[in-house]
């Protein structure tokens, strides 16, 4: 189990959303809270369809929220 | 310790008695009641019981952070652990037979056969109700199905080894028993049984996978 290349800021930006909770963000995008606590513990790199939904749901461009680690 | 507490660890020891029950019998009866059957039937009930209780508070039996696919490879564990046993003791028995069946009706699965029947209804009825009265609940996503082919992998790869493990003991038997093994409705069930533990090895790392990702 490789530990994701892609890191995110999906907390970050969520937070500065304020009223964004995991669980809205989650039902948003079409997944699971639980997908949403794993992305942002960085224990999952999501495809990248998922990607541009989060993005779009938190208003921000894809780079703004995910890079990708070397 | 609360009403509801209480009632979850009555129903657990019913399950339990019913799990063990149901791995005894045709042969054991008491007052003529098959021990078996009544006890598979005992188990599914406990267990619906159990579901329809905790339904309505799922927290208290799976902890929140777990997504209904977590929830529902537990769920599939256990059963399919419970059948695995079933057909376990089923060959077993089998293999007691002098001559191996000639015919469908020489095979005695009536036993196994209800206790099976119980215990997929069961499967299927807790696996509905762990779901909740929540309309729009997300059942399974794009991580869960990744999972899923991970432990589809696992699986094929596990058959795969318990094959060439078969291979290997039938090469290694001398030829009167070997030809007891290849007896076509003796290898039929077999073939059966290594399908039962692919799909057990799924479950098994499914719940390890969960696990291991939350941590």
């Amino acid at each position: 189990m490789n530990a994701p290349t892609v890191r995110n800021q999906i907390r970050q930006w969520r937070l500065t959303r304020g009223d964004l909770t995991q669980e809205q963000l989650a039902k948003v995008c079409g997944v699971t809270r639980q997908t949403i606590i794993a992305l942002e513990g960085g224990k999952y790199s999501p495809s990248l369809e998922l990607a541009f939904r989060i993005s779009r749901a938190l208003g921000r461009n894809l780079d703004e929220v995910f890079q990708y680690a070397e | 310790m609360g009403s509801v507490s209480r009632l979850a660890w009555v129903l657990l020891l019913v399950a339990l008695a019913g799990a063990v029950a149901s791995l005894i019998g045709p042969q054991e009866r008491w007052f003529g009641i098959d021990i078996g059957s009544t006890g598979a039937t005992l188990f599914g009930f406990a267990l619906w019981v159990g579901a329809k209780l905790f339904a309505r508070q799922p927290d208290r039996i799976f902890s929140a952070e777990w997504a209904l696919a977590e929830r529902r490879s537990w769920v599939g564990l256990v059963f399919l652990s419970l059948i695995v046993a079933n057909f376990a003791r089923f060959l077993w028995s089998l293999g007691q037979a002098a001559e191996p069946p000639q015919q469908l009706r020489q095979i005695p699965a009536d036993h196994l056969m209800w206790n099976l029947f119980v215990l997929l209804i069961s499967w299927v009825i807790v696996s509905h109700t762990i779901r909740g009265s929540e309309p729009e609940v997300v059942e399974r996503d794009e991580r869960d199905l990744r999972f899923q082919h991970a432990a589809n992998r696992v699986g094929d790869f596990a058959l795969s080894a318990i094959v060439i493990g078969c291979v290997i003991m039938l090469a290694a038997l001398p030829v009167e028993r070997l030809a007891w093994w290849l007896a076509p409705l003796v290898a039929a069930n077999v073939l059966i049984g290594l399908l039962l533990i692919k799909s057990l090895a799924e479950y098994v790392y499914l719940v390890s996978r969960y696990a291991w990702e939350r941590r």
